[in-house]
């Protein structure tokens, strides 16, 4: 009977909907209806309607950057969940999903962000279709192959790991049956052994698939550009996947603490598990400040002319103001205070923590804006420097990618299982 | 009635179907390709279907086109902007013209690197008369580089090699992706950011006018110079500050000015191997003579 309580209590955002639920898909709809008419404005005139220039200005813009943020943040998701199955560390189950959830998410969220840079987003498909000829050189290439086997591994290992829960849970609903029916094809409990294995062996694939992502074509697209910059180096693969590992740590914090106290879970995740991913988040972010300051002691010390340039700008120029904000007040501050609780657990609320999360999800945000945009506006021939501030169209469609993102999480929590059933 | 096959076989045949329009697609090619060592160039050329400059030329592949600009002579007129603009058919838009010519500090030395002063100045573009005292002009435009990196980093192959040397852009497969606009280390490729406007009465039907979305950059006036004609700057450069041709044969004026002139290029230790050289034989127009 209890085990029929717990499944009743982790089904809950499933049984019942209140109107907070339709107030706030309504209000994320929006943004995406503003979104489409934003990316309506752009595919009809063209890209000029957005803020990025060259050879004076910035080639890439936001939609780069948020291209960086939405990759490097589906790894992780799936790195904590990939090391829950094969370390069996049985306690961070609870977050598991969400972080499965947010990968195969934050990976459709990149994949939109490129198409709607891309001038000619009709002939997207060249990059499949050429692929055999450019894989041997384009990081882009690269990437989108990477990118593409990433999200069918994941999405394999999403299915395989949630198809029990379908099946305790299939019949109390009526309206969902088909659904999970359909999801449930062949599936038989007597192979649950079966499952475990192959998820086993897919959190393998997936971890170093994450190291190739991340650590690898990612960061490659820019370290491996010696036209611009600030770019150029072996530093970028160790700096982006900290950076990913960091992202989506933070944000698997902000989403499992808010839907534990939301939907009342307190009994079945232990808070004790958000202390642990925020001495972990702490320590990669110092692990974060530390690259950071490596690259720019480079980039001072005995510095090429146009890298001294780019520094000056980071440092001590237009993009100061950002620059010190986000590495005092999104990483210093808050990385500080999440270790700290590992030294004094007094410190520890799960409410602070979360928030310390956000402050790093912002700043990474914000980081990958200060990655990508100050070395284009510096070309290596005497242009002027340009300028770069990104038009209301752009904004208007990272705020629209950005609802997207948010209400496929939330039609996900009201479909499926978000916890996982099985025994604790 | 068909044995059922279970569902083991099923994916097995399904396998091997996929596997095998896959390598009919592309294995051999891209197997090819790369022990072929061309991952190293860019994409192998593919003749037939490369029509980028609209009419249709072929490249000869006994030819290497260069350019050689005499920074001496230059006196910053940018006569060869404004007829690059006409002959191209490049619109009036938020995208400047496929050259650009700097003007100089002289007290710095003349050189293909740039010196942090000049980086800063800010000016260096939007001089309004020329020449002045103290100043020395440099022209600068796609470089053609023989190792480019725009074309190594084009995820279609839209961007390419040619046979004599020319640096290309196929605008029919382009995706708009700016890679190449990013890893162009001399700034020489423009973006059509807008629907190119271009009054019809102006259109040089020699010359295809390029859609919205795609990359473009000097193109070395592909449909002169293959039919043995001069690139359009060349021609209206009022000092003779520049030269074109081959420099496959010994006798063409570019290998000749290449042999009596010490020379530079633009940004030499990317090693991108630019093929506009720079010379200093005039330093006629410069300060007090």
């Amino acid at each position: 009977m209890q085990e029929r309580d717990r499944h009743q209590r982790l089904l809950q955002p499933l049984l019942s909907t209140d109107r907070s639920f339709y107030l706030l898909s309504g209000a994320l709809l929006v943004l995406i209806g503003w979104f489409v008419f934003a990316w309506l404005t752009q595919l009809r005139n063209g890209l000029g309607v957005t803020a990025m220039r060259t050879p004076v200005g910035a080639a890439w813009g936001i939609y780069i950057a948020n291209f960086i943020f939405f990759a490097c943040m589906a790894h992780g998701g799936m790195a904590i969940s990939a090391a829950v199955r094969l370390l069996k560390l049985k306690r961070f189950l609870p977050v598991a999903r969400m972080g499965e959830v947010l990968t195969i998410v934050a990976l459709m969220m990149a994949g939109l962000s490129i198409l709607i840079d891309l001038g000619r987003p009709d002939r997207a498909f060249n990059v499949i279709w050429y692929l055999p000829q450019r894989i041997g050189t384009s990081p882009l290439s690269w990437d989108v192959t990477v990118i593409l086997l990433y999200l069918s591994l994941s999405a394999a290992y999403l299915w395989l790991t949630m198809r029990r829960d379908l099946m305790l849970s299939a019949d109390r609903f009526a309206r969902r049956g088909l659904l999970y029916r359909a999801l449930l094809i062949g599936y038989r409990p007597e192979d649950q052994g079966k499952i475990e294995r192959t998820a086993w062996w897919l959190s393998i694939a997936i971890l170093i698939l994450i190291v190739m992502l991340s650590g690898g074509v990612i960061p490659w697209i820019f370290g491996l550009v010696p036209s611009r910059p600030g770019w150029f180096g072996a530093m970028a693969g160790p700096y982006f996947l900290t950076a990913a590992m960091a992202t989506s740590i933070a944000a698997v914090i902000i989403i499992g603490t808010t839907l534990r106290r939301l939907f009342r879970w307190q009994e079945y995740i232990n808070a004790g598990l958000f202390k642990e991913l925020g001495v972990v988040l702490g320590v990669l972010t110092h692990l974060y400040i530390y690259l950071t300051v490596a690259e720019q002691f480079t980039m001072r010390y005995a510095s090429p002319h146009a890298e001294l340039l780019v520094s000056e700008m980071l440092l001590q120029g237009e993009f100061a103001p950002i620059y010190w904000a986000v590495l005092i007040g999104g990483f210093a501050l808050p990385a500080v205070w999440l270790v700290a609780q590992a030294i004094y657990p007094r410190l520890f609320r799960p409410g602070v923590t979360a928030l310390l999360a956000a402050a790093i999800l912002i700043a990474f945000w914000l980081k990958r804006f200060l990655i990508v945009i100050p070395s284009l506006l510096r070309p290596l021939l005497p242009f002027p420097s340009g300028s770069y501030t990104p038009s209301w169209v752009e904004w208007s469609v990272i705020a629209g990618v950005f609802a997207l993102a948010a209400l496929l999480y939330l039609l996900f929590i009201k479909v499926f299982p978000m916890v996982e059933l099985g025994e604790e | 009635m068909v044995d059922r096959i279970d569902r083991r076989q099923f994916i097995k045949y399904l396998g091997g179907l996929v596997g095998a329009i896959f390598l009919s697609r592309y294995g051999p090619q891209s197997v090819v390709a790369l022990a072929a060592g061309e991952a190293a160039g860019g994409a192998a050329p593919q003749t037939a279907r490369r029509v980028a400059d609209g009419i249709g030329t072929v490249a000869d592949a006994s030819q290497h086109f260069n350019l050689v600009i005499d920074v001496g002579a230059c006196i910053g007129c940018r006569r060869c902007q404004w007829a690059c603009k006409e002959e191209n058919n490049t619109p009036d838009s938020i995208s400047p013209p496929w050259i650009e010519v700097f003007e100089m500090k002289q007290e710095m030395s003349v050189t293909g690197e740039p010196s942090l002063e000049d980086l800063r100045r800010g000016d260096t573009t939007s001089y309004t008369d020329s020449p002045r005292e103290g100043r020395w002009y440099l022209p600068a435009q796609c470089n053609h580089c023989d190792n480019p990196p725009c074309v190594k980093v084009c995820p279609t192959g839209a961007t390419y090699k040619d046979k004599d040397g020319l640096v290309l852009v196929d605008y029919e497969r382009c995706i708009g992706c700016r890679f190449c606009v990013v890893a162009c280390p001399y700034s020489a490729r423009r973006f059509n950011w807008l629907v190119p406007q271009v009054p019809p009465e102006k259109v040089n039907p020699l010359v295809p006018l390029r859609p919205v979305g795609v990359v473009e950059k000097c193109t070395f006036c592909v449909h002169r110079v293959r039919r043995g004609k001069l690139p359009r700057c060349v021609e209206v450069c009022p000092v003779g500050a520049r030269h074109f041709g081959d420099i496959n044969d010994p006798e063409s004026e570019v290998s000749k000015l290449l042999r009596s002139n010490l020379s530079f290029r633009l940004l030499e230790a990317l090693n991108t191997k630019p093929q506009i050289a720079y010379i200093t034989r005039g330093k006629k127009f410069i300060g007090k003579a």
